[in-house]
C-alpha cells in the first residue's frame, strides 16, 4: 500500500503544479456592517457602620444582629457593573437588541458574574395599506397601555433627589439633574418610568385608518410567575440547545393577553383596552386564577380644562365583576386662578390587576412568602398610600395643585380616601426615610415578616411595616388622608447655583371620613415625613448636597401593643446626609453619598438601629 | 476500447457476488424464537432391548422443529432408577445421548423396564415423546473403585467395634435392610439428642492391609458415599455428617456434607483433594490411609451454650449411609 | 464559558477598532429568533396530568468574523438566550456555537480548524436527510429549519471537530485536468477513563481525478480508537475505502453513467479476552441519468450494498426515535407515556443526533424501512427510477420514484424480506398559489411461516398551500398524514452490528398533523409566523390530540 502511495505521489508530483486556490469563504454568510454597542460602568462602593446594630431576629435562646460593620462591593439591586447594550439595525425594518452584563463582587476571587439584564428584543416593523405596524418579540419590553390595564405608577414627581437610583442617567450637565427637577417637575429617567416590563410578543400598529392605533400584547408580565430549574452555565449541555423546555420546571401557562385600540379626534383621544392574565394555581392546569380587565381610557383637552380618566371592570376568577373609575379635571389658572387637578377614583374590592397602577389591596391572590429571586414582594392588605396612588376596595378624591412665589416653587396634593368594603385586619405602610438603606439590611432577597417583631417586608429598593389590627375595636371601614407638600427654591450666592427643596408626606389611616389628616389618637396611624435636601453648585464639576429627614409613626391602641411596655408605635426616623457630586471627565462622574441614619420605636425597644451609610458611585456612560 | 475496457472493469466489480457462508441468516433464528415447536422424528433409541455386557454405550434419537431446551429421563421400572439428560438443541443424537447404563444417582438401575421420556419446550409450549425399553445386563462395575463398606457382609457387633452412640432418644445405629442404596444392606444413623448436644454417634472404619489403597493423586481420587435423610421427608434442621479421614503418620483431613435434606438416596462423590487439614503441613497420601470415620451431627432441638434449634425437638435426626468407596479418575456411577 | 467576558470586551474593543481602519476586520452575522409556543393536549379521561403548556424563548446567535490578515479567518458564534418569562436576567444562558479558523497558506493550500462540516458521499460520509418528510408545507419546513439550524444539518453535513487540508493539483493541457485533495481529521470523542471509552478520531481524505471524461475519486473514511488513552479494554476501527466516478455525456453520448464501489472492514479488539472480532464487505452502486426520453430527466441506478459493509458516518439517522418528549410526557390516569409523533417531531423537544457513532441506531420501520440508514444502509439491493418532469404546465414539476430492494440475507431467518416504495411529488406555482404535495407509499414483506411473515405498509403524506396576500403577507397551511399497518421485527444491534434482539411489533396508527397561519416576511431571511397546528394521533392502544399556538419570529442577518 506505502509503496503504491509512494509511486503515486512520484508520478503525480513531478508534473504538477498547485491550483492557486482564491481566498472565498464559501461558509461565510452575508455579514452585516454595524454593530451598536453602548452602555454604562457603575461601580458601586458602601460602607455601613453601625452604632446601634439592628436585630435581625430575636429567639429565647439567642438575639441575632447584623454585623457592626459590612463593605459591599456592587449593588445589590440587580444593576451590574458593566452593561453593554448590542443592537444592530439590519435592514430598515429589522433590529435586534441586547445586554450583556458583568459584574464582580471584589472578593479577591475574580469571579465575575455575567448575565443579561434586559434580555433578548428582536424587532421588526412593516408597512402596509393599512397603517405601520412595530413588533417586538422576547423581552424585556418596558411598555404601558393604561393606568388600569398595564402601566406603573408614576406619582406626581415629589420624591427626593439624594439618594441616587442605580439606573438615574448621567447628564450632560453635572447639575442638570437638579435645576431639571426645579424648572420642568421632573428629572430625566430612563426608558422604564412609568412601564411595565413584558415578555414576549408586543405589536403595535399606528396611523391606521380613521386615526386608530392598536397595541396588543401576548406574554408574561412580571406577575406571570414562572417556575424555572436552576440553570447552571458551566455544565450546560450545548449540544441540548435546542431544548425549549430544558430549564422549565413547570410548563403550566401563566401568561397575559391584552390590547388597546384607540382614536384620535382632534385633540382628544379614546381607547379600549383589555387585559387578561390567565394562570393556575395547582401543577396540573385545573384551578384556573384568572383574571381581566377591560376598560375606556379618554383624555379630552380644552381650552382652560381637561378630562383624563379610565372607566373599566375587572373580573377576578369567580367574584363578580367590579368597577374601576378614574376620572381627573386639570383646570388652568385662567379658570380657577390657581391650576388645580381633581381626581374621584373608585375602584371596586373585585377589580385586580396587578399590572397596573392599582395595587391589590383586597383579594389574597397569593402567599407574600412564596416570591424569591425575580419577584418583586407587593404590598398587601390595606395600605397608606401615598398621595394619588390608586388601590381597589377603595375610594376617594386627590387634589393638587401648585403656585409660584419669587424664587419658590410650592406644590401641594391631598388625598382622602376611604376603603369601600371592610378589609383585612392589616394595615401596611412604607418606611419613606431611609427606606432604601433598611432594604439594604436584607441584600439578594425579597423576604417579609423581618425583623425584632417580624413586622418589616423588603421590596425592590424600600420596606414596608404591617400593622394588625384589633378587629373587635374596629366599627368602620378604614379611611386615609395623605397630604404632600413641596417648597423649591433655587437662587445663586456668588454665580454657585443653590436648590434647596423640602418634601412632606403626611398621611393618617383611622375610621371616620376627615376633610384633613387626623392628628390626634383617633387614628390607628399616623405617618409624617419632612425630607429638606439642598444642592449647591460650586462649579460646572463639583455639587456639594445636604440632606435632613425625619419621620414620626404613632399607632393608637386598635393598632399592635408591645407586650412589655403595652404601648403602641411610637417611631422616630432620623437622617442626615451629606453629599458631593463630582464630573471627573466628560461621561464619567463620582457620586459621594454619607448617610447617618437611626431609627428607634420607643415602645417597641427592640427595634432600633443607628448608622452611617457612605457609599460612592463612579458612572461611565458609553 | 475505451468504453469497453472501462464497462469490462466495472463489470468485474459488480459482478461479484459475495457468499455467506458461515451465517445463512443474520441474528438469531426467528425459529427458535417465534416458531411452531414440534418433533420432525420421533423418539428411537439403538434398539430395545439393552446389554451393557455386551455393547458399553447406547444412544437416543429424535429431532424437533427447532432449537430448544430438552430434558430425556430414563426411568426404571423396578428400581426407580433415573438418567437424566438435558440442553439446548434441535435434536437427540449421539453427541447429546450417550448413555453407558448409569443412573443419575442411586438407586442403580436393574435387569428391568425402563420409561424414556423426552420432552422439549419453549417459552409457551412442551412437547413430549415417550419409548419402553429393557435392560437385559446392567452395566458392569467401573474399574478402580475402592470398596471401603457396603454393609453387606459384615455383623453390627463387628461394624461398631470401634463406634460410639450417644445416650439419647430412639438412637438406631444399626445395619438395616429395607431400601438400601447398593445391594441388600445400609447402615442407620438415627436418633435424638434430649440434651444440649450436636454429635449423636460415629461410625469408625478401620482400612486393614487388605482394602489399602494404592498411592493416587488425591484430586482425581474420589471419596463415594451414598447418603439419605428420612424417608418421611422430616428434616431436623441442620443435620449433617463429618467425615474424618485419618492416615497412618497422623495426618487427619475432614470434610462435611452438610445439610442432609432429601428423602431419597444420593451419592457424593468428593475429591480428596478437597477434605481440609488443621495443620498447613499435613500431606494427603491415599496409601496411609487407615481410618475413616463418619459422625452424625446435628443441631440440638434442646437449646443451650452449644446453642440449638427449639423446631428440632421432636423431630429424629435421619443421616442413613451406604456403598462406601474411593473411586480413581472418576466419581463412582452409580 | 469564562472566556465569554473576554470574548464580550473584545468585541467591544473591536467596536471602535472598526472604526478606524477601512478594511472590515470584524464583521458581524447571525440568527436570532423568538419562539413561543403554547399547548393543549386533549385525552379521555386524565385528571392526574398537566394539559397545558405555554413556554418559548428568545435569542441571539451573534456571529463574528475577524479577519486578522486577507488570506485568514476566524469564526465564532456566540449564543444569549433567554426563556420567555425569565426577568432581569432570570433563566439566562449563554453559549459558544461555534469556533472556526480558517485560510489559505499561499494562496495554494486551504485550512479549516476547528468546527467543521464535512461531507464526501453517501457510502463514506453523509448526513443522512430526514425520513419523516415527503415534499414539506412551507409552514413545517419553516420549523424544521430551526431543528437543522440547532443541530448543525446543513445539508448533509456533519458538523465536526478538528481540521482539514484542501488543495489541488493542476495540470494544463492534459486531459487529465486537476486532482483534488481533501483529508482531514476530527476528533469523535475524548477518552473518558471512568466508562473506558478511549479516544476517538475520525479521519479521512478524498482524491478526485478530474478528467475531461468525468470525475473519479477515491474515499478513505477510518474511524478508529487510539491506544493507551485509558486502560484500554476494547478498541474499535472502521474503515471504508471507496472508488466513485460520473463519466460526462461525451463518454456514452446522452446518457451520464455514475457509480460507487468499495469495501469496509470493521474491527473490535477485546483487550481483556485477547480476542478480535472482525467484518467485512463491499457494496456496489451504479446507474445512469438521461433527458433523452420525452423531455424526462430520468435516473435509473442499481446497488448491492453487503450486510456487513459499515461506514457509521453514512450509515446514520438524524432523529432518535426513542427519545420521550418532556412535553406531555405521560397522559391518561394509567400513566401512559405519550408516544411521540410528528408534532414533537417538529416542534417538541425531542433528540435528534448530531453526531455519528459506531452502532446502527434504532430506526423506525413505519417512517423507512427500506433504507432506513440512507444510501449506505446495509444488507439490501434492488433497483431505483427516478422520473422528474419539469414544467409540466407553466409551474408544475412532477417527480415520480419507485424503488424495489431486497434484503441479501435474511434476518432470523432464510427467508428475505422486500421492499417497495413509490413515491411522487409536486411543486405548482400559480398566481398567488403555491401548492407542494408529497406522498409516499412503502411495502414491506417477507413470506415464510407465520413468525417470519411480515407485511407493513406506510403512507406519509405531505401537503401544503401558500397563499400571496399581500406583498409580504402570506398565507401558509399545511397537513401531514401519516399512517401504517401491519408487523414488523424491531431490531437491536449487538457491537458488531448484528440484531441480537427481534421484538415483533405490530403497527395500527394514523396521526395527523394540520397547520394554519400568517407569515409575514421583513426583507428577504426575516420572517414572523403566527400559526395554529392541529394534531391529532390514534393507535390501538390510545388516541390523544394537541392544539398549538405558535408565534415564531425568525431574523436572519
Amino acid at each position: 500500500m506505502v509503496r503504491v502511495l509512494i509511486i503515486f505521489v512520484t508520478f503525480f508530483l513531478t508534473v504538477f503544479s498547485l491550483k492557486a486556490q482564491e481566498f472565498e469563504i464559501n461558509t461565510k454568510p452575508k455579514t452585516f456592517k454595524k454593530l451598536n454597542i453602548s452602555g454604562e460602568y457603575r461601580g458601586f462602593f458602601q460602607q455601613r457602620y453601625f452604632h446601634k446594630p439592628y436585630i435581625l431576629s430575636t429567639s429565647i435562646d439567642d438575639t441575632l444582629y447584623l454585623p457592626k460593620q459590612s463593605i459591599l462591593f456592587g449593588d445589590a439591586t440587580q444593576l451590574p457593573e458593566l452593561t453593554l447594550n448590542i443592537g444592530a439595525t439590519l435592514s430598515n425594518n429589522v433590529a435586534f437588541g441586547t445586554d450583556l452584563t458583568f459584574w464582580n463582587m471584589k472578593q479577591g476571587t475574580f469571579d465575575y458574574f455575567r448575565g443579561v439584564h434586559l434580555g433578548v428584543n428582536l424587532y421588526g416593523s412593516f408597512k402596509t395599506s393599512l397603517g405601520n405596524f412595530s413588533l417586538r418579540t422576547g423581552g424585556i419590553q418596558w411598555l404601558k397601555m393604561s393606568r388600569m390595564t398595564f402601566k406603573a405608577f408614576e406619582g406626581y414627581n415629589r420624591y427626593s433627589l439624594f439618594t441616587r437610583n442605580p439606573w438615574d442617567p448621567l447628564t450632560k450637565d453635572l447639575g442638570e439633574r437638579y435645576s431639571q427637577y426645579f424648572d420642568r417637575g421632573a428629572i430625566s429617567q430612563d426608558e422604564r418610568w412609568g412601564n411595565q416590563a413584558f415578555h414576549g410578543f408586543s405589536m403595535s400598529g399606528l396611523g391606521l385608518p380613521n386615526n386608530f392605533n392598536l397595541m396588543l400584547l401576548y406574554g408574561k408580565a412580571q406577575s406571570s410567575i414562572t417556575q424555572f430549574t436552576t440553570v447552571d452555565n458551566t455544565t450546560l449541555q450545548q449540544s441540548q440547545q435546542f431544548f425549549n423546555t430544558q430549564f422549565y420546571s413547570s410548563l403550566i401557562p401563566s401568561y397575559v393577553i391584552g390590547g388597546s385600540l384607540s382614536k384620535n379626534i382632534s385633540n382628544h383621544s379614546l381607547a379600549l383596552n383589555s387585559m387578561n392574565g390567565l394562570s393556575f394555581n395547582d401543577t396540573i392546569g385545573v384551578e384556573s386564577n384568572n383574571y381581566s380587565v377591560n376598560t375606556i381610557s379618554f383624555q379630552t383637552y380644552f381650552d382652560n380644562l381637561s378630562v383624563i380618566g379610565e372607566i373599566g371592570y375587572g373580573k377576578y376568577d369567580d367574584l363578580s365583576a367590579g368597577e374601576s373609575i378614574a376620572i381627573k379635571f386639570k383646570t388652568d389658572k385662567s379658570l380657577t386662578y390657581l391650576p388645580f387637578d381633581v381626581e374621584y377614583f373608585r375602584v371596586s374590592p373585585n377589580f385586580y390587576n396587578n399590572n397596573s397602577e392599582i395595587i391589590n389591596s383586597s383579594i389574597n391572590d397569593q402567599d407574600i412568602t412564596q416570591v424569591e429571586g425575580q419577584g418583586v414582594l407587593r404590598q398587601n392588605g390595606s395600605a397608606i398610600l401615598g398621595v394619588g396612588q390608586l388601590a381597589n376596595n377603595r375610594t376617594g378624591l386627590t387634589i393638587n395643585t401648585e403656585f409660584q412665589l419669587p424664587l419658590f416653587k410650592i406644590n401641594l396634593g391631598q388625598t382622602i380616601a376611604k376603603e369601600i368594603k371592610e378589609g383585612s385586619n392589616q394595615l401596611t405602610y412604607g418606611r419613606t426615610i431611609n427606606g432604601v438603606t433598611y432594604s439594604e439590611f436584607y441584600r439578594w432577597q425579597y423576604a417579609s415578616n423581618l425583623g425584632p417583631y417580624s413586622r418589616l417586608n423588603k421590596f425592590y429598593r424600600g420596606v414596608y411595616e404591617t400593622v394588625n389590627l384589633d378587629k373587635f375595636q374596629l366599627n368602620n371601614n378604614l379611611h386615609f388622608n395623605s397630604i404632600d407638600f413641596q417648597i423649591k427654591h433655587h437662587h445663586k450666592i456668588n454665580k454657585h447655583k443653590y436648590y434647596i427643596y423640602y418634601l412632606g408626606n403626611y398621611n393618617s389611616a383611622q375610621q371616620k371620613l376627615s376633610p384633613f389628616i387626623i392628628t390626634d389618637e383617633s387614628a390607628l396611624i399616623r405617618q409624617y415625613s419632612h425630607q429638606l435636601e439642598k444642592y449647591f453648585q460650586y462649579s460646572s464639576k463639583l455639587i456639594f448636597s445636604t440632606y435632613l429627614g425625619y419621620e414620626r409613626v404613632v399607632g393608637n391602641y386598635i393598632t399592635d401593643t408591645n407586650d412589655e411596655t403595652f404601648m403602641p408605635r411610637n417611631q422616630k426616623t432620623r437622617a442626615l446626609g451629606l453629599g458631593i457630586d463630582y464630573k471627573l471627565s466628560d461621561k464619567t462622574c463620582l457620586f459621594f453619598r454619607s448617610r447617618y441614619f437611626s431609627f428607634e420605636d420607643t415602645n417597641f425597644i427592640l427595634d432600633e438601629s443607628e448608622g452611617l451609610e457612605t457609599t460612592l458611585e463612579i458612572k461611565v456612560n458609553f | 476500447m475505451k468504453k469497453i475496457t472501462l464497462l469490462f472493469c466495472l463489470g468485474l466489480i459488480f459482478a461479484c457476488e459475495r457468499a455467506y457462508d458461515e451465517n445463512e441468516f443474520l441474528g438469531n433464528s426467528l425459529n427458535d424464537q417465534f416458531g411452531e415447536l414440534k418433533f420432525s422424528t420421533p423418539l428411537s433409541g439403538s434398539g430395545l432391548e439393552y446389554n451393557f455386557i455386551q455393547i458399553s454405550q447406547y444412544n437416543f434419537n429424535a429431532t424437533w422443529s427447532k432449537n430448544a431446551n430438552y430434558e430425556l429421563r430414563i426411568i426404571g421400572e423396578n428400581s426407580n432408577a433415573i438418567k437424566s439428560y438435558t440442553g439446548y438443541d434441535n435434536s437427540l443424537n449421539a453427541d447429546n445421548s450417550i448413555w453407558r447404563g448409569e443412573a443419575n444417582d442411586f438407586p442403580s438401575f436393574k435387569e428391568e423396564s425402563c420409561q424414556v421420556i423426552l420432552s422439549v419446550s419453549d417459552l409457551d409450549t412442551t412437547i413430549y415423546d415417550t419409548l419402553n425399553i429393557y435392560i437385559n445386563e446392567t452395566k458392569p462395575m467401573q474399574s478402580d473403585v475402592y470398596i471401603i463398606e457396603d454393609f453387606e457382609n459384615i455383623d453390627q457387633a463387628t461394624l461398631m467395634q470401634n463406634s460410639f452412640v450417644q445416650f439419647g432418644a430412639n438412637m438406631d445405629f444399626n445395619i438395616q435392610n429395607d431400601f438400601a442404596a447398593e445391594g441388600q444392606n445400609y447402615f442407620r444413623m438415627r436418633g435424638e439428642m434430649t440434651w444440649n448436644e450436636w454429635f449423636l454417634g460415629n461410625l469408625v472404619l478401620n482400612i486393614n492391609e487388605a482394602k489399602t489403597l494404592p498411592d493416587l493423586t488425591p484430586s482425581t481420587t474420589y471419596f463415594n458415599i451414598a447418603v439419605v435423610g428420612s424417608r418421611q421427608e422430616l428434616f431436623p434442621e441442620d443435620q449433617f455428617l463429618e467425615i474424618v479421614v485419618r492416615e497412618t503418620d497422623g495426618d487427619e483431613f475432614r470434610t462435611q456434607i452438610r445439610p442432609i435434606e432429601w428423602s431419597s438416596w444420593r451419592n457424593f462423590s468428593i475429591p480428596y483433594s478437597e477434605f481440609e487439614s488443621g495443620s498447613d503441613i499435613a500431606i494427603k497420601e491415599t496409601n496411609k490411609i487407615n481410618q475413616i470415620e463418619i459422625l452424625c451431627l446435628s443441631c440440638p432441638g434442646v437449646v443451650g451454650s452449644q446453642g440449638g434449634c427449639v423446631n428440632n425437638q421432636g423431630v429424629l435426626v435421619t443421616t442413613d449411609i451406604d456403598f462406601i468407596s474411593f473411586t480413581e479418575n472418576e466419581p463412582y456411577q452409580p | 464559558m469564562k472566556h465569554l467576558l473576554s470574548i464580550g470586551i473584545f468585541l467591544f474593543c473591536s467596536y471602535f477598532s472598526i472604526a478606524q481602519e477601512r478594511l472590515k476586520k470584524v464583521e458581524f452575522y447571525g440568527k436570532a429568533r423568538t419562539n413561543l409556543l403554547h399547548q393543549n393536549l386533549n385525552v379521555e379521561v386524565d385528571t392526574t396530568n398537566p394539559n397545558k403548556a405555554n413556554y418559548g424563548h428568545s435569542l441571539i446567535d451573534l456571529g463574528i468574523l475577524i479577519r486578522p490578515s486577507n488570506s485568514t479567518e476566524i469564526i465564532t458564534d456566540l449564543r444569549i438566550r433567554n426563556e420567555h418569562g425569565g426577568f432581569f436576567g432570570g433563566a439566562v444562558t449563554f453559549g459558544v456555537r461555534r469556533l472556526t479558523l480558517k485560510g489559505i497558506i499561499d494562496d495554494k493550500i486551504r485550512y479549516n480548524i476547528g468546527d467543521i462540516d464535512l461531507k464526501i458521499t453517501p457510502y463514506t460520509l453523509h448526513n443522512n436527510s430526514y425520513q419523516t418528510e415527503v415534499n414539506e408545507a412551507t409552514i413545517f419546513s419553516n420549523q424544521r429549519s430551526l431543528i437543522s439550524y440547532e443541530n448543525y444539518f446543513k445539508e448533509n453535513y456533519w458538523r465536526q471537530q478538528g481540521a482539514q487540508l484542501e488543495f489541488a493539483l493542476v495540470y494544463p493541457n492534459s486531459k487529465l485536468q486537476e486532482i483534488d485533495f481533501n483529508i482531514f481529521t476530527t476528533r469523535h470523542n475524548t477518552a473518558v477513563a471512568a466508562s473506558s471509552t478511549p479516544e476517538r478520531l475520525f479521519s479521512g481524505f478524498s482524491v478526485v481525478p478530474k478528467t475531461l471524461l468525468g470525475n473519479f475519486g477515491i474515499h478513505t473514511v477510518y474511524l478508529y480508537d487510539l491506544k493507551n488513552t485509558i486502560n484500554d479494554i476494547q478498541l474499535f476501527s472502521n474503515r471504508a475505502h471507496t472508488l466513485s466516478g460520473t463519466l460526462n455525456k461525451e463518454f456514452f453520448k446522452n446518457y451520464n453513467f455514475f457509480f460507487e464501489t468499495g469495501y469496509s472492514k470493521t474491527k473490535i479488539e477485546d483487550l481483556i479476552s485477547n480476542d478480535l472480532n472482525e467484518i467485512e464487505d463491499y457494496f456496489w452502486n451504479i446507474g445512469f441519468k438521461t433527458q433523452k426520453f420525452w423531455g424526462l430527466d430520468i435516473q435509473l441506478n442499481a446497488l448491492n450494498n453487503g450486510a456487513y459493509y459499515r461506514a457509521p458516518g453514512a450509515q446514520n439517522i438524524r432523529l432518535n426515535y426513542l427519545t420521550q418528549s418532556g412535553v406531555f410526557n405521560l397522559i391518561s390516569n394509567d400513566q401512559v407515556q405519550r408516544p411521540m409523533g410528528i408534532l414533537d417531531y417538529l416542534y417538541n423537544d425531542v433528540n435528534y443526533f448530531n453526531q455519528f457513532d459506531e452502532s446502527l441506531d434504532a430506526y423506525n420501520p413505519i417512517f423507512n424501512n427500506t433504507m432506513p440508514y440512507g444510501q449506505a444502509t446495509p444488507n439490501r439491493k434492488g433497483l431505483s427510477l427516478q422520473l422528474t418532469k419539469k414544467q409540466l404546465l407553466e409551474g408544475l414539476t412532477l417527480n415520480l420514484n419507485g424503488h424495489m430492494f431486497s434484503e441479501i440475507i435474511g434476518v432470523g431467518t432464510e427467508e428475505i424480506k422486500t421492499f417497495k416504495v413509490y413515491q411522487s411529488s409536486l411543486n405548482y406555482k400559480y398566481n398567488r398559489f403555491t401548492i407542494k404535495f408529497g406522498v409516499k407509499h412503502e411495502k414491506t414483506k417477507r413470506d415464510g411461516a407465520n413468525f417470519e411473515k411480515i407485511d407493513l405498509w406506510s403512507r406519509q403524506i405531505d401537503g401544503g398551500l401558500d397563499i400571496k396576500l399581500m406583498n409580504d403577507l402570506d398565507f401558509i397551511s399545511g397537513i401531514k398524514i401519516h399512517e401504517a399497518s401491519g408487523n414488523e421485527l424491531l431490531l437491536d444491534y449487538d457491537i458488531l452490528n448484528n440484531p441480537f434482539i427481534m421484538t415483533p411489533t405490530f403497527y395500527n396508527m394514523k396521526q395527523v398533523l394540520s397547520a394554519f397561519g400568517l407569515r409575514l416576511s421583513f426583507g428577504s431571511h426575516s420572517t414572523l409566523t403566527t400559526s395554529y397546528n392541529i394534531y391529532s394521533y390514534e393507535d390501538s392502544n390510545i388516541d390523544y390530540s394537541i392544539n398549538q399556538f405558535q408565534i415564531l419570529y425568525k431574523l436572519n442577518f
